[in-house]
């Protein structure tokens, strides 16, 4: 259930294998989706044998993000011109096999885990959910305003997952200062490494705003929690000599880790989660 | 200056009984003070937010479907009263409700307003009641309004922390340094008992918190 929050921690010059290991497999991690059009929306002369499109998505993406995708599929293969014509695919909006509507603003992996789980405690445990797609009824039309958030487009998005990268920020270093200072174009490129699905082009970035992990602590043991140096040391240490004195950048340096807990069915639970427990390991 | 979520407790209910206590005494706090109450998730009682349910007037010409007929008479009454002590177009605005709802954010530590309405879009929400006029910077989109000077929207749209539902909501970033000078000033000893107001007098500069039938 970890969105991209919950990723690690990055530098630009010293990355440890096992950090862009850990980082390539959360960002490869992808889900079955079965899409099939409402049956009762079809346009008339739409291709009925065909309606259903399966795709495997990245968990970091979003389901407007695949709109376009479906769209063109749609239009080639289902729909006849008159009904292409007409199609909005700003009102279109999702829901499962039973009936759960889903928040367009959640990462697809984050709506998988949740509605496996959830259906998985409702039915024997003896049935296997993993393997089989989870199906999902595309609307083509009145998206019920009430229950999910509005206009559903690639824009909207965007604006959903930047705010949520500067709470992180926020939550991480107690300011946005980090994702404020970066170029209009590398706020840009974070965004279009998830649209792209593009690991290159999000990390080249992402490692700007996360803590490093580059191992200091076999010299120096982590600050405590309490110490006072954490955000007004000056920035003069080079990150790569590591000579004991810790980063300030650092992921021991973190105010607070960004961690939500989605429990299904129920409330989204957030709180302070300092990064050491209480004995600084 | 920040709350934990137990402060905010604290300081919500504080809120809850100046009204009780001392009913005419502040004019102004009796404005915004009016109709809420203390809610908390059914499963996790600590999850508490105080909720209220307002009539707003918005002018939503042909916009919307509802109108002010599809509300009972005596709120009607009511409405007609202050429209005409307070709008020159009584005639082009309507009646909905407006859901109102101060939520703790447990990543900026201090309370936030969510809001909803009959599935409101931005357009809509700015020209209704809830808005002090010229309080909302001009660039609207359809689903956020931009703060230039700050790196969140200012009014975005987001699903209640508690309930899940979508509102729309204030982001509280730059809220916590002006509470933090109104309680300077206004030197308390107990600063909780006080927050809460200091956090509505804030926030009055763009919301009107006033009630149709509280403001007599």
């Amino acid at each position: 259930m970890a969105t991209y929050s919950a990723r690690p921690s990055p530098s630009a010059f010293s990355t440890p294998a096992s950090t862009t290991l850990f980082r390539r497999l959360t960002w490869e991690g992808t889900v079955p989706l079965e899409i099939r059009v409402d049956s009762k929306e079809l346009p008339a002369n739409s291709d009925r044998g065909l309606e259903c499109y399966y795709i495997q998505a990245p968990r970091v993406s979003y389901l407007p993000l695949l709109v376009p995708e479906l769209k063109r599929f749609l239009m080639d293969v289902v729909f006849d011109e008159a009904a292409a014509r007409v199609i909005k695919e700003e009102d279109w909006w999702f829901e499962s096999e039973d009936g759960t509507l889903l928040k367009w603003h959640w990462p697809i992996g984050l709506i998988y885990d949740n509605h496996t789980i959830l259906s998985s405690a409702r039915t024997a445990p003896s049935s296997s959910h993993s393997m089989i797609p989870l199906r999902l009824i595309l609307h083509l039309a009145s998206p019920p305003t009430d229950k999910l958030l509005l206009s559903p487009s690639t824009e909207a998005c965007k604006q959903a997952f930047m705010g949520q990268m500067k709470e992180a920020d926020f939550i991480r270093w107690g300011n946005t200062k980090r994702m404020t200072g970066l170029r209009k174009a590398e706020q840009d490129g974070l965004w279009e490494g998830i649209k792209e699905h593009s690991f290159d082009e999000y990390w080249r970035v992402a490692a700007k705003i996360t803590p490093t992990t580059t191992p200091t602590r076999s010299t120096s043991p982590p600050p405590a929690p309490s110490s006072t140096s954490l955000h007004s040391r000056p920035p003069s240490v080079d990150p790569n000599t590591g000579g004991g004195v810790p980063d300030r950048d650092g992921a021991y340096n973190v105010r607070s880790v960004p961690v939500r807990i989605y429990l299904p069915d129920g409330p989204i639970l957030q709180d302070l989660v300092p990064p050491t427990l209480d004995d600084g390991k | 200056m920040t709350l934990t979520r137990l402060q905010f407790y604290t300081a919500c209910k504080a809120f809850l009984d100046t009204g009780d206590f001392n009913p005419a005494s502040d004019a102004l706090f009796k404005r915004y003070s009016e109709g809420w109450s203390w809610k908390e998730h059914d499963l996790f009682p600590e999850l508490g937010y105080l909720s209220r349910s307002v009539l707003l007037l918005g002018n939503l010409r042909d916009s919307r479907g509802y109108s002010a007929s599809d509300y009972p008479a005596e709120l009607l009454l009511e409405v007609e009263i202050q429209e005409d002590n307070a709008s020159a177009e009584q005639s082009s605005e309507e009646v909905l409700t407006c859901k109102q709802y101060v939520v703790y954010s447990p990543t900026f530590q201090i309370p936030a307003l969510y809001f909803n309405g009959v599935a409101l879009t931005l357009a809509e929400i700015v020209r209704t009641s809830l808005f002090h006029s010229q309080a909302l910077p001009t660039t609207v989109t359809n689903y956020a309004i931009d703060a230039p000077e700050s790196s969140f929207a200012m009014l975005s749209q987001g699903d209640h922390p508690i309930l899940g539902i979508p509102c729309w909501y204030l982001h509280p970033c730059h809220t916590a340094e002006m509470v933090e000078e109104i309680m300077k000033e206004a030197e308390c000893d107990d600063p909780e008992q006080r927050w809460l107001k200091a956090w509505f007098t804030v926030l009055g500069n763009v919301v009107d918190f006033r009630t149709f039938s509280g403001d007599a």
